[in-house]
Protein backbone atom coordinates (compact mmCIF):
# COMPACT_ATOMS: atom_id res chain seq x y z
CA UNK A 1 0.00 0.00 0.00
CA UNK A 2 1.08 3.74 -0.33
CA UNK A 3 0.61 4.87 3.13
CA UNK A 4 0.90 8.47 1.42
CA UNK A 5 -2.63 7.68 -0.16
CA UNK A 6 -3.39 6.18 3.06
CA UNK A 7 -5.75 7.23 5.87
CA UNK A 8 -2.76 7.19 8.49
CA UNK A 9 -1.87 10.43 6.01
CA UNK A 10 -5.38 12.26 6.08
CA UNK A 11 -6.26 15.31 7.86
CA UNK A 12 -9.93 13.48 8.32
CA UNK A 13 -8.08 10.60 10.89
CA UNK A 14 -6.29 13.79 12.67
CA UNK A 15 -4.21 12.43 15.04
CA UNK A 16 -1.83 9.03 12.67
CA UNK A 17 0.46 9.78 10.45
CA UNK A 18 2.84 6.68 8.55
CA UNK A 19 4.95 6.86 11.39
CA UNK A 20 2.61 8.62 14.26
CA UNK A 21 -0.13 6.74 16.37
CA UNK A 22 -0.57 3.06 17.21
CA UNK A 23 -3.73 1.17 16.77
CA UNK A 24 -6.91 2.17 15.66
CA UNK A 25 -7.44 5.79 13.99
CA UNK A 26 -11.33 7.85 13.68
CA UNK A 27 -11.90 9.36 10.84
CA UNK A 28 -13.80 12.94 11.11
CA UNK A 29 -15.21 12.58 7.59
CA UNK A 30 -16.86 9.46 7.99
CA UNK A 31 -17.85 8.94 11.84
CA UNK A 32 -16.08 5.97 11.92
CA UNK A 33 -12.94 3.73 13.97
CA UNK A 34 -10.42 3.14 11.46
CA UNK A 35 -8.78 -0.37 12.46
CA UNK A 36 -5.83 -0.36 10.20
CA UNK A 37 -5.44 3.08 9.20
CA UNK A 38 -2.26 2.36 7.01
CA UNK A 39 -4.72 0.14 4.66
CA UNK A 40 -7.72 2.00 4.18
CA UNK A 41 -8.58 4.71 2.50
CA UNK A 42 -11.28 6.51 0.67
CA UNK A 43 -12.02 9.27 -1.90
CA UNK A 44 -11.94 12.36 0.61
CA UNK A 45 -8.27 11.85 0.83
CA UNK A 46 -6.84 15.24 2.28
CA UNK A 47 -3.35 14.46 2.23
CA UNK A 48 -1.59 15.44 5.64
CA UNK A 49 2.21 15.89 4.43
CA UNK A 50 1.81 18.31 1.84
CA UNK A 51 -0.27 21.63 1.12
CA UNK A 52 -2.75 20.71 -1.15
CA UNK A 53 -2.33 23.12 -4.10
CA UNK A 54 0.77 21.14 -5.18
CA UNK A 55 -0.57 17.80 -4.52
CA UNK A 56 -3.80 18.03 -6.07
CA UNK A 57 -3.41 16.08 -9.23
CA UNK A 58 -2.40 13.18 -7.76
CA UNK A 59 -4.65 13.31 -5.11
CA UNK A 60 -7.51 14.00 -7.86
CA UNK A 61 -6.38 11.18 -9.67
CA UNK A 62 -7.18 8.65 -6.26
CA UNK A 63 -10.75 10.02 -5.76
CA UNK A 64 -11.47 8.91 -9.30
CA UNK A 65 -10.08 5.52 -8.54
CA UNK A 66 -11.99 5.11 -5.17
CA UNK A 67 -15.25 7.31 -7.06
CA UNK A 68 -17.48 4.29 -6.52
CA UNK A 69 -17.08 4.05 -3.06
CA UNK A 70 -19.69 5.86 -0.71
CA UNK A 71 -17.59 4.14 2.06
CA UNK A 72 -13.97 3.48 3.68
CA UNK A 73 -11.84 0.73 2.04
CA UNK A 74 -9.36 -1.72 2.14
CA UNK A 75 -6.78 -0.85 -0.01
CA UNK A 76 -5.26 -4.32 -1.18
CA UNK A 77 -8.52 -5.81 -1.20
CA UNK A 78 -10.69 -2.71 -2.36
CA UNK A 79 -13.33 -4.03 -0.10
CA UNK A 80 -15.82 -1.62 1.17
CA UNK A 81 -15.53 -1.21 4.73
CA UNK A 82 -18.92 -0.72 6.96
CA UNK A 83 -18.56 2.33 9.14
CA UNK A 84 -17.39 1.03 12.89
CA UNK A 85 -19.11 3.55 15.61
CA UNK A 86 -17.12 4.51 18.24
CA UNK A 87 -17.66 2.84 22.04
CA UNK A 88 -16.08 4.00 24.57
CA UNK A 89 -16.81 1.07 26.64
CA UNK A 90 -15.15 -1.17 23.68
CA UNK A 91 -12.34 0.59 24.10
CA UNK A 92 -12.00 -0.20 27.86
CA UNK A 93 -13.03 -3.60 27.67
CA UNK A 94 -10.36 -4.29 25.06
CA UNK A 95 -7.34 -1.91 26.47
CA UNK A 96 -7.12 0.20 23.38
CA UNK A 97 -8.81 3.39 25.36
CA UNK A 98 -6.79 6.47 23.72
CA UNK A 99 -7.62 9.84 25.21
CA UNK A 100 -7.15 11.60 21.87
CA UNK A 101 -8.94 9.30 19.83
CA UNK A 102 -12.09 9.58 22.37
CA UNK A 103 -12.23 13.37 22.03
CA UNK A 104 -11.85 13.26 18.05
CA UNK A 105 -14.64 11.07 18.23
CA UNK A 106 -16.59 12.83 20.47
CA UNK A 107 -15.78 15.61 18.91
CA UNK A 108 -19.55 16.20 16.53
CA UNK A 109 -21.15 17.40 19.65
CA UNK A 110 -19.16 20.40 20.47
CA UNK A 111 -20.64 23.07 19.01
CA UNK A 112 -19.49 25.72 17.33
CA UNK A 113 -16.65 23.71 15.54
CA UNK A 114 -13.61 26.61 16.11
CA UNK A 115 -14.18 25.94 19.62
CA UNK A 116 -13.09 22.55 19.46
CA UNK A 117 -10.61 23.44 17.35
CA UNK A 118 -8.62 26.04 19.22
CA UNK A 119 -8.83 23.89 22.11
CA UNK A 120 -6.47 21.68 20.50
CA UNK A 121 -4.08 24.16 20.52
CA UNK A 122 -1.34 24.65 22.89
CA UNK A 123 0.91 22.13 24.98
CA UNK A 124 3.86 20.08 23.56
CA UNK A 125 2.32 16.42 23.19
CA UNK A 126 2.78 15.79 19.16
CA UNK A 127 -0.32 13.76 18.59
CA UNK A 128 -2.16 16.79 20.04
CA UNK A 129 -0.09 19.40 17.75
CA UNK A 130 -0.53 17.14 14.45
CA UNK A 131 -4.26 16.62 15.12
CA UNK A 132 -4.48 20.68 15.84
CA UNK A 133 -3.11 21.30 12.71
CA UNK A 134 -5.16 19.14 10.38
CA UNK A 135 -8.20 20.34 12.37
CA UNK A 136 -7.26 23.66 11.11
CA UNK A 137 -6.91 22.83 7.60
CA UNK A 138 -10.55 20.72 7.95
CA UNK A 139 -12.00 23.85 9.06
CA UNK A 140 -10.22 26.47 6.35
CA UNK A 141 -11.47 24.03 3.63
CA UNK A 142 -14.58 23.41 4.63
CA UNK A 143 -14.93 27.10 5.22
CA UNK A 144 -13.50 28.18 1.98
CA UNK A 145 -12.18 31.59 2.99
CA UNK A 146 -9.16 32.73 5.83
CA UNK A 147 -11.66 35.41 7.32
CA UNK A 148 -13.19 32.25 9.86
CA UNK A 149 -9.74 30.79 9.87
CA UNK A 150 -7.30 33.67 11.06
CA UNK A 151 -7.52 33.19 14.32
CA UNK A 152 -6.72 29.64 14.17
CA UNK A 153 -3.73 29.94 11.70
CA UNK A 154 -2.23 32.30 14.24
CA UNK A 155 -2.22 29.58 16.81
CA UNK A 156 -0.81 26.96 14.16
CA UNK A 157 1.96 29.80 13.19
CA UNK A 158 2.93 31.21 17.09
CA UNK A 159 3.37 27.08 17.90
CA UNK A 160 5.43 25.89 14.81
CA UNK A 161 8.60 26.04 15.87
CA UNK A 162 7.69 24.40 19.52
CA UNK A 163 9.14 20.89 19.45
CA UNK A 164 6.74 18.08 20.26
CA UNK A 165 6.88 15.37 22.87
CA UNK A 166 6.13 11.79 21.89
CA UNK A 167 6.30 8.91 24.37
CA UNK A 168 7.50 5.94 22.72
CA UNK A 169 4.32 4.35 22.33
CA UNK A 170 3.09 7.45 20.05
CA UNK A 171 5.50 5.78 17.42
CA UNK A 172 5.58 2.51 14.83
CA UNK A 173 8.08 0.51 15.60
CA UNK A 174 11.44 1.63 14.33
CA UNK A 175 10.15 5.11 14.10
CA UNK A 176 12.64 7.74 15.93
CA UNK A 177 11.09 10.83 17.64
CA UNK A 178 13.10 13.23 15.22
CA UNK A 179 11.36 11.48 12.52
CA UNK A 180 8.30 11.96 14.09
CA UNK A 181 9.36 15.94 14.56
CA UNK A 182 9.73 16.09 11.31
CA UNK A 183 5.64 14.72 10.17
CA UNK A 184 5.04 16.88 12.52
CA UNK A 185 6.56 20.22 11.54
CA UNK A 186 5.54 19.84 7.59
CA UNK A 187 1.91 19.02 8.70
CA UNK A 188 2.31 22.47 10.58
CA UNK A 189 3.72 23.91 7.60
CA UNK A 190 0.73 22.51 5.52
CA UNK A 191 -1.38 24.09 7.63
CA UNK A 192 0.36 27.34 6.84
CA UNK A 193 1.13 27.33 3.73
CA UNK A 194 -2.91 26.66 3.22
CA UNK A 195 -3.80 29.45 5.00
CA UNK A 196 -1.56 31.39 2.79
CA UNK A 197 -3.09 30.00 -0.12
CA UNK A 198 -7.03 31.31 1.22
CA UNK A 199 -5.49 34.40 1.98
CA UNK A 200 -3.30 35.50 -0.91
CA UNK A 201 -0.38 35.98 1.35
CA UNK A 202 2.68 34.46 -0.93
CA UNK A 203 5.12 34.02 1.66
CA UNK A 204 2.92 31.99 4.17
CA UNK A 205 2.50 29.86 0.95
CA UNK A 206 5.61 29.30 0.32
CA UNK A 207 6.64 29.08 3.88
CA UNK A 208 8.87 26.05 3.20
CA UNK A 209 11.57 28.45 0.94
CA UNK A 210 11.92 30.53 4.30
CA UNK A 211 13.56 28.19 6.34
CA UNK A 212 17.00 28.96 5.14
CA UNK A 213 17.72 25.70 3.73
CA UNK A 214 16.92 23.43 7.10
CA UNK A 215 14.50 21.34 5.03
CA UNK A 216 17.00 20.40 2.43
CA UNK A 217 19.86 19.03 5.10
CA UNK A 218 17.01 17.71 7.25
CA UNK A 219 18.40 19.66 10.21
CA UNK A 220 16.20 19.84 12.93
CA UNK A 221 17.63 22.32 15.12
CA UNK A 222 17.70 24.71 12.47
CA UNK A 223 14.80 24.73 11.19
CA UNK A 224 13.97 25.05 14.80
CA UNK A 225 15.46 28.14 14.80
CA UNK A 226 14.26 29.78 11.87
CA UNK A 227 10.97 29.01 12.54
CA UNK A 228 11.29 30.87 15.73
CA UNK A 229 12.75 33.60 13.86
CA UNK A 230 10.11 33.76 11.11
CA UNK A 231 6.93 33.00 13.48
CA UNK A 232 6.82 36.76 14.70
CA UNK A 233 6.96 37.66 11.42
CA UNK A 234 4.26 35.66 9.86
CA UNK A 235 2.25 36.46 12.89
CA UNK A 236 2.57 40.33 11.75
CA UNK A 237 1.65 39.13 8.29
CA UNK A 238 -1.65 37.76 8.99
CA UNK A 239 -2.47 40.42 11.46
CA UNK A 240 -2.00 43.39 9.26
CA UNK A 241 -3.66 41.57 6.49
CA UNK A 242 -6.85 40.21 8.25
CA UNK A 243 -6.63 44.25 9.56
CA UNK A 244 -6.07 45.55 5.75
CA UNK A 245 -9.57 43.55 5.43
CA UNK A 246 -11.57 44.80 8.17
CA UNK A 247 -11.53 41.33 9.19
CA UNK A 248 -9.26 40.96 12.13
CA UNK A 249 -11.99 41.30 15.52
CA UNK A 250 -14.64 43.97 13.77
CA UNK A 251 -16.46 45.93 16.44
CA UNK A 252 -19.49 44.48 15.17
CA UNK A 253 -20.12 41.52 15.13
CA UNK A 254 -18.07 39.69 17.75
CA UNK A 255 -15.97 36.91 15.88
CA UNK A 256 -16.72 34.73 19.19
CA UNK A 257 -20.47 35.63 19.14
CA UNK A 258 -20.81 33.85 15.52
CA UNK A 259 -21.85 30.44 14.94
CA UNK A 260 -19.49 29.09 11.93
CA UNK A 261 -20.87 26.54 9.50
CA UNK A 262 -19.83 23.36 11.04
CA UNK A 263 -17.49 21.81 9.22
CA UNK A 264 -18.65 17.96 9.93
CA UNK B 1 28.04 7.18 -8.45
CA UNK B 2 29.55 5.88 -11.20
CA UNK B 3 30.56 2.02 -11.20
CA UNK B 4 28.05 0.95 -8.11
CA UNK B 5 26.93 -2.54 -7.70
CA UNK B 6 24.88 -2.18 -5.30
CA UNK B 7 21.41 -4.35 -5.18
CA UNK B 8 17.90 -2.29 -5.56
CA UNK B 9 14.86 -4.30 -4.03
CA UNK B 10 11.35 -3.02 -3.79
CA UNK B 11 8.48 -5.10 -2.22
CA UNK B 12 5.19 -5.56 -4.70
CA UNK B 13 2.10 -7.85 -6.08
CA UNK B 14 2.90 -11.95 -6.02
CA UNK B 15 1.82 -12.15 -9.80
CA UNK B 16 4.43 -9.81 -10.68
CA UNK B 17 6.11 -5.67 -10.41
CA UNK B 18 2.99 -2.70 -10.77
CA UNK B 19 3.47 -1.39 -14.17
CA UNK B 20 4.65 2.23 -14.66
CA UNK B 21 2.28 4.71 -16.70
CA UNK B 22 4.72 5.39 -19.24
CA UNK B 23 2.53 8.45 -20.60
CA UNK B 24 3.17 10.78 -17.57
CA UNK B 25 6.29 11.91 -17.54
CA UNK B 26 7.22 14.27 -14.76
CA UNK B 27 10.03 14.80 -12.41
CA UNK B 28 11.78 13.12 -9.64
CA UNK B 29 10.16 15.01 -6.71
CA UNK B 30 6.51 14.52 -8.61
CA UNK B 31 7.44 10.61 -8.51
CA UNK B 32 8.66 10.65 -4.86
CA UNK B 33 5.48 12.66 -3.60
CA UNK B 34 3.36 11.17 -5.49
CA UNK B 35 2.00 14.83 -6.57
CA UNK B 36 0.76 13.39 -9.95
CA UNK B 37 -0.39 9.83 -8.97
CA UNK B 38 0.86 6.74 -7.47
CA UNK B 39 2.67 5.52 -10.88
CA UNK B 40 4.44 7.25 -13.32
CA UNK B 41 6.99 6.59 -16.04
CA UNK B 42 9.60 5.94 -12.90
CA UNK B 43 9.45 2.80 -10.52
CA UNK B 44 10.68 3.11 -7.01
CA UNK B 45 13.36 0.42 -5.97
CA UNK B 46 15.14 0.85 -2.72
CA UNK B 47 18.74 -0.33 -1.24
CA UNK B 48 16.51 -1.68 1.79
CA UNK B 49 14.04 -4.51 0.85
CA UNK B 50 11.87 -3.38 4.26
CA UNK B 51 11.21 0.22 2.77
CA UNK B 52 9.20 -0.02 -0.52
CA UNK B 53 6.16 -1.69 -0.46
CA UNK B 54 3.38 0.57 -1.48
CA UNK B 55 2.32 -2.08 -4.10
CA UNK B 56 2.37 -5.28 -2.11
CA UNK B 57 4.52 -8.01 0.14
CA UNK B 58 6.51 -10.20 -2.69
CA UNK B 59 10.42 -9.22 -2.80
CA UNK B 60 12.14 -8.65 -5.81
CA UNK B 61 15.45 -7.84 -6.75
CA UNK B 62 16.08 -5.28 -9.58
CA UNK B 63 18.44 -6.91 -12.15
CA UNK B 64 20.22 -3.95 -12.79
CA UNK B 65 23.10 -4.83 -15.50
CA UNK B 66 19.99 -6.40 -17.62
CA UNK B 67 18.35 -2.96 -17.19
CA UNK B 68 21.14 -0.85 -18.00
CA UNK B 69 22.35 -3.18 -21.07
CA UNK B 70 18.76 -2.65 -22.93
CA UNK B 71 19.21 1.08 -22.13
CA UNK B 72 16.79 1.54 -19.21
CA UNK B 73 18.88 4.05 -16.61
CA UNK B 74 18.97 2.89 -12.57
CA UNK B 75 19.37 6.64 -10.49
CA UNK B 76 21.77 5.69 -7.23
CA UNK B 77 20.09 6.61 -4.37
CA UNK B 78 22.94 9.50 -3.89
CA UNK B 79 22.05 10.53 -7.05
CA UNK B 80 18.55 10.99 -6.32
CA UNK B 81 19.12 12.81 -3.41
CA UNK B 82 21.47 15.03 -5.04
CA UNK B 83 19.06 15.90 -7.65
CA UNK B 84 15.98 16.61 -5.18
CA UNK B 85 18.99 19.07 -3.66
CA UNK B 86 19.02 20.85 -6.75
CA UNK B 87 15.33 21.13 -7.19
CA UNK B 88 15.04 22.21 -4.00
CA UNK B 89 16.98 25.48 -5.39
CA UNK B 90 15.14 25.18 -8.53
CA UNK B 91 13.03 29.28 -9.82
CA UNK B 92 9.65 26.90 -9.36
CA UNK B 93 8.28 27.38 -6.05
CA UNK B 94 5.98 24.74 -6.27
CA UNK B 95 8.89 22.69 -7.54
CA UNK B 96 11.03 23.56 -4.19
CA UNK B 97 8.03 22.50 -1.82
CA UNK B 98 7.59 18.82 -3.07
CA UNK B 99 11.51 18.89 -3.28
CA UNK B 100 12.05 19.58 0.16
CA UNK B 101 9.15 16.60 1.09
CA UNK B 102 10.82 14.33 -1.13
CA UNK B 103 14.22 14.33 0.40
CA UNK B 104 13.03 13.66 3.04
CA UNK B 105 11.31 10.56 1.86
CA UNK B 106 14.27 9.75 -0.56
CA UNK B 107 16.43 9.21 2.56
CA UNK B 108 14.01 7.57 4.58
CA UNK B 109 13.20 4.48 1.86
CA UNK B 110 17.21 4.61 0.69
CA UNK B 111 15.12 5.51 -2.82
CA UNK B 112 16.72 4.97 -5.71
CA UNK B 113 14.72 5.12 -9.55
CA UNK B 114 14.48 3.13 -12.47
CA UNK B 115 13.70 5.53 -15.35
CA UNK B 116 12.37 3.35 -18.22
CA UNK B 117 13.17 4.24 -21.90
CA UNK B 118 11.10 1.46 -24.02
CA UNK B 119 10.60 2.62 -27.40
CA UNK B 120 7.02 3.12 -27.82
CA UNK B 121 6.45 4.15 -31.48
CA UNK B 122 3.10 2.00 -32.91
CA UNK B 123 1.97 1.49 -29.08
CA UNK B 124 -1.37 3.63 -28.41
CA UNK B 125 -1.28 5.91 -25.87
CA UNK B 126 -4.11 3.45 -24.18
CA UNK B 127 -2.00 0.48 -24.09
CA UNK B 128 1.11 1.99 -22.37
CA UNK B 129 0.68 0.17 -19.22
CA UNK B 130 -0.22 -2.80 -20.38
CA UNK B 131 2.58 -2.34 -22.56
CA UNK B 132 4.87 -1.38 -19.56
CA UNK B 133 3.61 -3.99 -17.34
CA UNK B 134 4.64 -7.15 -20.12
CA UNK B 135 8.54 -5.54 -20.86
CA UNK B 136 9.65 -4.82 -16.78
CA UNK B 137 8.93 -7.98 -15.82
CA UNK B 138 12.15 -9.43 -17.13
CA UNK B 139 14.44 -6.80 -15.21
CA UNK B 140 12.83 -8.29 -11.66
CA UNK B 141 13.57 -11.78 -10.15
CA UNK B 142 11.47 -12.86 -7.07
CA UNK B 143 13.87 -13.08 -4.11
Amino acid sequence: MDALFSCRNCIHNSAQTPLIGRGSGFCLMHKSVLKQPGRTTCKYLARKDMPFFVVDEGVKEHAYEYASFSTIVDMPTSESLNQTLYSEKHAWLTGTYDALTQILAHSYKIRPTWVFVESMAGGADGRRLLAHSSLVRRFMTNCGTWRSSYRLALSVVQEVSQPPVFATSDLLDGTTADEAEWDVLFARLSCIQEYGFHSGLDELMWATDHVNGALVTLDLNGARQELEKKSPEWIEQVIRHANDNGAFFPDRPQFEDLEYQEID
Amino acid sequence: MAGSTADYFRRDQERGVTAPDLSKDCGFSDHVVRARGKRTRFTSVSLDKTKIDDFGPALYLALRSAMTTDGHSLIEHSDLVAALRTSAASSDKAERVKAVQAIRYAQRRKEGLIDWRFNLEGIERRDYVLFGYNQIQKYFSRV
